[in-house]
């Protein structure tokens, strides 16, 4: 695949997109998780048809829980609940939880929440056999669905689409505060603009929302190829890498431009660490996720690796990423619809 | 002009040292400086934030309605109804509330941002019309926003003024004031007053409570 003078254009935009960026865009966009949500059986109706409350979804990574209540609602009003109980539904007062009894956050994207959950069980004791590898086995997250009486001490209230939405915008513009130093970018847009850029995000259409987002995330400029290799465990991702070029001028509004680039580690438990995170480092070579994880998580990832098996290892967008990912590559590439590079660290067993 | 966490630290903790309430004076209570601790996470550096508890009552005459517009009804009783001459209490006048105030540093903007909770009595959280009816705000800080169930925003901004999130460090749920509203603010009376980056970061603390306290009556 030639990255040279080939770009191909789902729309106008600011800057020009090599096909391999595209490529992995379309990738992330399109990677689902599977949910199995389970009304708590304590809260079903006295008259629903029981047996029959669990639903099965293949989620959108880059959507949200409060985006999925009215297939849920529309599932549980056929099979589950009959017309007296659906009037008194109020999907503001929904909430989940995980098995594990885990609050989920609705302002998290679907793939944060699946990746978080899958590092917070790297440390929870397990009855099966431990391997030391990170096991790629996709198992449904599940879900118990509670639909009243939310726990406002521990949970941002109002999980409506239209506080969703302004969550949303939020993170977008501070995303784009974190690239440039300031969100002109993105309040530049044209109101219909950045409502289309949500829209894209409800309707879960790639041309829908890169129309816009094209016009403020960062791209990879054709001649920077520093794409690595797909990671092997990704089976489902076509892996074709770009070809190299190493002629032209870097692009002044490219992603190893920006001042820093929006990321954050989530690791299984405690507080979510954020901080800057410059494209290319000091002595001018570029910022890698090794280094990023070495400086963040000396523990975890000892620089230069140690002889012994890893302690640890990243996800991002649930793959395994290569230690010689760019950071800049990976917020052009693989951040989620918000603007945010999400790195989750388990803990290998 | 912004702090790094570095920085905010340093500052946060001279900022507590200094208006102690064993070595503050008067004057420095009745700005609203006193009463706060220094507090870090138990396991994790650099996630320290200043905290204190201050009461807090609601206004009870409805005059104090004007601070909001009605976007979020549902709740709120007709007005239609009420008489001006008589005064609308909304619950009993010994009813006392709780505010949980924090400064935390944002890693995004990199200045402090102002979090709070407010609890009534029986420690349920209060909604946003209600804590606009407090005497959390100075009168009519708020005159003009939208406000809705999870956020109070003025037409022209960017971002919302007051918003719902999580506590970076304790993740509960909190009320916020959008940093970049207020940074600015503080960067231009720096600058008047002739503060540079080399400067004492206490400074900066204090100035930003001066902004804050413009729209928040911070005082005890």
């Amino acid at each position: 695949m030639s990255t040279y003078g080939t770009t191909r254009h789902h729309a106008p935009s600011a800057f020009s997109t090599p096909a391999s960026t595209t490529l992995f865009r379309r990738l992330t966009w399109e990677g689902t998780v599977p949910l199995e949500i389970r009304v708590d059986p304590k809260e079903l109706p006295a008259n629903s048809d029981r047996g029959l409350e669990c639903y099965y979804i293949q989620a959108p990574r880059v959507s949200y829980l409060p985006l999925l209540m009215p297939e849920i609602r529309r599932f549980l009003m056929d099979v589950v609940f009959d017309e007296a109980a659906n009037k008194i539904l109020k999907e503001e007062d929904w909430w989940f939880e995980s098995e594990e009894g885990t609050l989920l956050k609705w302002h998290w994207p679907i793939g944060l929440i699946y990746d978080n959950h899958t590092i917070s069980s790297s440390i929870r004791p397990s009855s099966q056999a431990s391997t030391s590898q990170y096991s790629v086995q996709v198992n449904p997250l599940k879900l118990i669905l509670h639909l009243a009486s939310p726990p406002t001490e521990k949970l941002l209230l109002s999980p409506t689409a239209e506080a969703c939405k302004q969550a949303f915008m939020g993170q977008l513009k501070e995303a784009d505060f974190i690239r440039w130093g300031s969100t002109k970018r993105m309040t530049g847009l044209r109101k219909a603009e950045q409502d289309g850029i949500w829209e894209g995000i409800k309707e879960h259409n790639f041309d829908d929302y890169w129309r816009v987002a094209s016009k403020v995330v960062p791209t990879t400029a054709p001649a920077r190829t520093n794409s690595p290799p797909p990671p092997p465990s990704s089976a489902s991702m076509h892996s074709r890498p770009p070809s190299a070029d190493p002629q032209g001028a870097p692009d002044r509004d490219g992603a190893y431009s920006v001042r820093s680039v929006p990321v954050r580690l989530y690791l299984p438990d405690g507080p979510v660490m954020q901080d800057l995170v410059p494209p290319t480092l000091d002595d001018g070579l570029p910022h890698t996720l090794a280094h990023y994880l070495s400086t963040h998580l000396p523990l975890l990832f000892p620089q230069p690796p140690s002889s012994d098996p890893n302690l640890a290892y990243a996800l991002i967008q649930g793959v395994l990423a290569p230690p010689e990912s760019e950071m800049a590559w990976l917020g052009a590439c693989m951040a989620g619809a918000d603007g945010w590079v999400n790195v989750c660290v388990g803990i290998a067993r | 002009m912004t702090l790094s966490r570095s920085q905010f630290d340093e500052a946060c903790k001279d900022f507590v040292e200094k208006y102690h309430p064993a070595a503050a004076d008067g004057l420095s209570a009745s700005k609203g400086l006193t009463g706060w601790l220094w507090l870090e996470h138990p396991s994790r550096p650099q996630f320290g934030y200043m905290q204190r508890q201050i009461p807090l009552a609601r206004h009870v005459d409805h005059t104090a309605r004007a601070m909001s517009s009605p976007l979020d009804v549902a709740e709120e009783p007709s007005l239609d109804s009420v008489d001006n001459e008589t005064v609308t209490t909304f619950s009993p006048p010994s009813a006392s509330l709780v505010c949980n105030q924090f400064v935390v540093h944002s890693p995004t903007f990199q200045v402090p941002t102002f979090y709070f909770t407010v609890h009534d009595a029986s420690g349920a959280p209060l909604s946003l019309p209600e804590i606009l009816q407090t005497t959390l705000f100075r009168p009519f800080a708020l005159h003009g926003t939208e406000v809705s169930a999870f956020s109070a925003s003025r037409p022209s901004s960017n971002f919302p003024l007051l918003s719902h999130g999580e506590h970076p460090t304790l993740g509960t749920p909190c009320w916020y004031f959008h940093p970049c509203e207020t940074a600015t603010a503080v960067a231009e009376i720096l600058r008047e007053v002739g503060g540079d980056d080399t400067g004492p970061r206490r400074g900066w603390i204090e100035t930003w409570f001066l902004v804050l306290g413009s729209v928040v009556d911070l005082r005890l």
